[in-house]
């Protein structure tokens, strides 16, 4: 008898139990063969046949949707076949990214159903194949059925696009990599609680619970932490992996890569050293290994809980918020936690003796929220006194620049060291104050701002992550920081604060704008102006970008020599539509000036792209950083540089006038 | 060699093999007998790999043999329901143990196909249960296993193929050495396949002996007086199993042979008295009233 099997034998053997698997799914696969072809076809016809029409103008046209497509063959529009073609690709792309999130929950549970079923167990169990060579070669089955044939379809809208027109890379990319992440993570999550459930239905109980307890489960306590420590900035956990750490359906928005690789490792790891100790009886048992079943549980009732908690908090029920809410999360967390005891073990064995859990459950969630609700520390009320801040520094949302992926928490965290001098300090902490003084703490409101955080914050719809920040270094050293978005607390009037003695200084223009820190792809135009409704403006040539990005240079370098013109360039700033100025507005006042240079970030023009507002409908990215955002500067005549670019390009006359008869003059809409 | 060293197996509270200790050499056919949860079905699959034992070990050939997959690769393990896809075919089933079986012969394989009056390209789970298992019984012996392991293997099996799956099984033992190990209520086709007994009862062995040495140490014997014989015990110093008594005729299960028994009964002068082996069912019945589990403890 040989007493060992060769490495190319464990291959071999592995092989076998895939193409056997192979075999047994290849229902299955066919279906979804059958629905990709026939979704992608129909999607590129209608795809083609409406985008030309659209393209062409002739939608109301007495041509069918044939003709049109036969036009689109015979004399195809250059334009509208790119245009078509890439909202076929993102359509597409998109579909078969659902497609195949459906069917690798499919292939999965069938794959792990091998570890649920006791006749299938004896056939299993008894083949010649070790128990991790067994499981490997299932989950490497699954991973395989659920990504081969997706990377099939998806090469073949990425071809079908290539020979149409130009391929969105980057979008092709993008869901290769969210398949391939997402893939990975949620096979290797739902192999463990395979490994750990005895089950099918159990283990998919426990998955869906996981995917959905867990990340609101962490709303729920970023929620508590913006609602009850109003200042905290808790934008830092905005698609950190720490709101999904045990979600692996998150994994397939392809962020947090390095995240889900190690929670993939660590998955298989454990279920290759777990499933060889596995006890084959355990079969159509409740559970093999019971931790992940306390877990589920402690999650599960935790977060109705909180949900029946926060609820009756915000309800101000017994007229105290926090009465409330133990009174709620009593009535929540306990019946959850039996009902999830009661699908899990199939009746109440075991329920008393594994309730400890939510006894201790109970006890920590009814201190901390004590410790909130009470604000024991101090948190919500403290506003330094001048004696102890070495320096300070605000930020106004209004008036702020920054680049997209730059770090909010950072750049608040770095103002602290602004403004050192009193009156800028004192100005601050004055802003703080009256920001404090105007917030009701009670503890209904407090609960309210859960529900806040938790629906409003988390949905990406392009709400600021921050109105105001407040940032001070202590004299020890210490930088304390507060963070105040707009939420249920706000009752001070208007929502604003006057901020116009820190935004108009030349040290916060030089950090937090666009004129002077905005790459030249984050500024959408720059506009000299006549009038509040005509000038000149950049326009979407290369010519004009290169013409302007010189003006803007210029501009740059004379602000940040400036030393005596600072109070007239930043006259315009400050109030509410500054930007609908006037250059006569300031003549009076400021006789030096010669213009107003308007620099403008973001774009409204954005989603009237169709291609964008696919992008963006799939990937719910409304991104802030879209939004228009307007600067407006006056231009004294010590700018010469400013003033010679400005000439050079033919914007201004040579008297500093504004010039009439250039290519860039246009009557300005609102949003100019 | 298969040894099995104070081998046990709980489920929950449930003791299933308790401290089994046996020794099964190559080339025997075993028959596993016992009551209802004596822990048959366990055992044969703690042989096959199936279950970890909780105390104790199996040994084959000096090697442990949980999750060892070369020891398990000349193994087959038939349980009482093998599982099937929903659209496995013998062919299909065949193309997963090729690879995965390093004795498995295509010549075999032809040979048992044709053999059995099954059809290898039929769904197997659209088949009856004993086609099921004739499937399962292809599959298994293409293999060439040297152990096989079976449960109840006898169950739904119609007399004509009881008889060719005998024949083939001998055939396997004296040709290839092959030891099979057959759990069963069929007490009936054990006692024409079987050269060793093991008897089962609460997860341990009653007994474990040579069906050839079971058989001659069991007699069941009918003796009849004419008048009574005025002893106080009629049996006295005999090996006794059980004894049924109407009037002055005796039916009594005795441990011995004619030599340790006749001349005791024949000087008590009865008129009628004879002497036959048991069946394996009246041996079975016989321990297992011994053990406490007989109809009148039941009833």
């Amino acid at each position: 008898m040989t007493s060992t099997v060769s490495f190319k034998e464990k291959l071999k053997q592995a092989y076998s139990v895939f193409k056997w698997d192979l075999k047994s799914c290849s229902g299955t696969m066919a279906v979804y063969a059958i629905l990709a072809a026939v979704f992608t076809t129909i999607i590129l016809t209608l795809c083609l046949v409406v985008g030309f029409y659209a393209q062409s103008n002739t939608m109301y046209d007495t041509y069918t949707y044939s003709q049109s497509l036969y036009s689109l063959a015979e004399t195809p529009d250059t334009n509208a076949v790119a245009e078509a073609v890439k909202v076929f690709q993102i359509i597409a792309s998109q579909m078969i990214y659902f497609l195949t999130i459906i069917f690798a929950i499919i292939y999965t549970v069938k794959v792990y159903s091998y570890l649920h079923n006791k006749r299938k167990a004896d056939l299993y169990g008894s083949l010649p194949i070790s128990r991790i060579m067994l499981f490997v070669s299932k989950s490497a089955s699954a991973y395989l059925f659920t990504l081969i044939p997706a990377m099939f379809f998806l090469g073949i809208i990425f071809i079908i696009s290539m020979c149409f027109g130009q391929p969105i890379v980057n979008e092709a990319i993008d869901i290769y990599v969210k398949l391939l992440m997402g893939t990975l993570a949620s096979i290797s999550a739902y192999g463990l609680i395979s490994v750990c459930c005895g089950t099918t239905i159990n283990s998919v109980i426990m998955f869906i619970a996981v995917c959905i307890a867990y990340p609101l489960s962490a709303m729920f306590i970023k929620g508590v932490a913006n609602g009850f420590f109003c200042g905290t900035y808790t934008g830092i956990f905005k698609d950190h992996f720490i709101m999904n750490a045990l979600n692996p359906l998150a994994a397939y928005d392809g962020i947090n890569i390095i995240y889900w690789l190690i929670f993939s490792v660590v998955c298989i790891v454990s279920s290759a050293f777990l499933v060889k100790r596995r006890k084959a009886e355990r079969a159509q048992a409740s559970f093999a290994y019971y931790l992940p079943c306390h877990i589920v549980k402690v999650l599960v009732a935790f977060l109705v809980g909180m949900f029946l908690g926060v609820l009756f908090g915000s309800l101000n029920v017994f007229g105290d918020g926090y009465l409330g809410f133990v009174f709620g999360f009593i009535l929540g967390s306990v019946p959850a936690f039996v009902i999830t005891h009661l699908i899990f073990y199939k009746g109440f064995s075991k329920l008393i003796r594994t309730s400890i859990p939510l006894g201790g459950l109970v006890v920590v969630v009814v201190a901390v929220m004590a410790v909130c609700n009470y604000d024991v520390f101090g948190y919500n009320e403290f506003v330094p006194n001048f004696d102890d801040v070495q320096s300070a520094g605000l930020i106004d949302a209004e008036h702020f620049y920054r680049e997209s992926d730059s770090d909010l928490n950072k750049i608040v965290r770095n103002s602290a060291e602004d403004f050192t001098d009193k009156e800028s300090i004192n100005s601050i902490i004055s802003s703080h104050s009256s920001i404090i003084a105007d917030k009701d703490f009670s503890s209904d409101k407090k609960f309210q701002s859960v529900w806040y955080d938790m629906f409003v914050d988390n949905m990406n719809i392009g709400l600021d992550e921050m109105q105001y920040s407040f940032a001070y270094k202590m004299n020890n050293g210490r930088v304390v920081t507060r963070t105040y978005s707009l939420s249920v607390y706000d009752t001070f009037s208007d929502n604003y604060i006057d901020t116009t003695n820190i935004v108009k200084t030349k040290t916060y223009t030089e950090k937090y704008t666009a004129a002077i820190n905005a790459k030249q792809s984050d500024i959408s135009s720059v506009i000299v102006k006549k009038t509040s409704y005509a000038g000149c403006a950049s326009e979407n040539t290369d010519k004009s970008k290169e013409d302007f990005a010189k003006v803007l240079e210029a501009f740059r370098e004379e602000f940040k020599a400036d030393k005596n013109n600072t109070e007239t360039v930043l006259a315009p700033l400050g109030g509410g539509y500054y930007y609908e100025v006037d250059i006569e507005d300031f003549k009076t006042a400021y006789p030096d000036a010669v213009c107003l240079l308007q620099v403008n970030t973001g774009s409204n023009d954005y989603y009237s792209n169709v291609g964008n507002i696919f992008t963006a409908l799939f990937t719910g990215n409304y991104s802030i950083y879209d939004e228009p955002r307007q600067e407006v500067y006056l231009i004294p005549k010590s700018y010469t540089k400013t003033i010679t670019a400005l000439k050079e390009i033919g914007v201004l006359n040579s008297d500093n006038t504004i010039n009439d008869d250039s290519d860039y003059f246009k009557a300005l809409n609102q949003y100019y | 060699m298969i040894e099995l060293k104070n081998l046990t197996k709980r489920f929950d509270k449930i003791t299933a093999v308790d401290n089994m200790n046996l020794t099964i050499s190559d080339g025997s056919v075993v028959g596993l007998v016992g009551s209802n949860g004596s822990g048959k079905s366990t055992l044969l699959r703690l042989l096959s790999g199936v279950y970890q034992p909780d105390g104790g070990e199996v040994l084959v050939g000096g090697k442990k043999l949980f999750d060892n997959p070369a020891a398990k690769g000349e193994f087959y393990f038939i349980p009482d329901f093998p599982y099937f896809y929903n659209n496995s075919t013998i062919n299909s089933t065949a193309f997963l143990y090729r690879n995965l079986y390093p004795n498995w012969s295509e010549e075999q394989f032809n040979r048992f196909c044709s053999v059995f009056p099954i059809k290898r390209d039929a769904k197997i789970i659209n088949m009856s249960k004993g086609m099921q298992r004739q499937a399962a019984l292809i599959l298994a012996l293409s293999t060439c296993p040297k152990y096989l392991f079976l449960d109840e293997i006898f169950d739904g099996l119609d007399p004509v193929v009881r008889h060719l799956l005998k024949k083939i099984l001998i055939e396997q033992v004296s040709e290839h050495n092959m030891t099979v190990i057959i759990a069963s209520h069929n007490l009936r086709e054990l006692e024409d396949l079987c050269d060793r007994i093991c008897l089962m009862h609460k997860g341990r062995m009653l007994m474990e002996r040579d069906l050839d040495s079971l058989r001659l140490c069991f007699r069941k014997v009918q003796v009849a007086f004419s008048e009574m014989p005025l002893v106080p015990n009629i049996f006295e110093g005999i090996d006794v199993v059980n004894v049924w008594q109407n009037g002055n005729v005796f039916n009594v299960t005795i441990r011995g042979t004619e030599e340790d028994f006749m001349p005791q009964l024949n000087a008590l002068n009865p008129a009628y008295v004879s002497a036959m082996p048991l069946t394996l069912e009246e041996i079975f019945i016989s321990e297992m009233g011994e053990a406490g589990y007989d109809v009148n403890s039941i009833l």
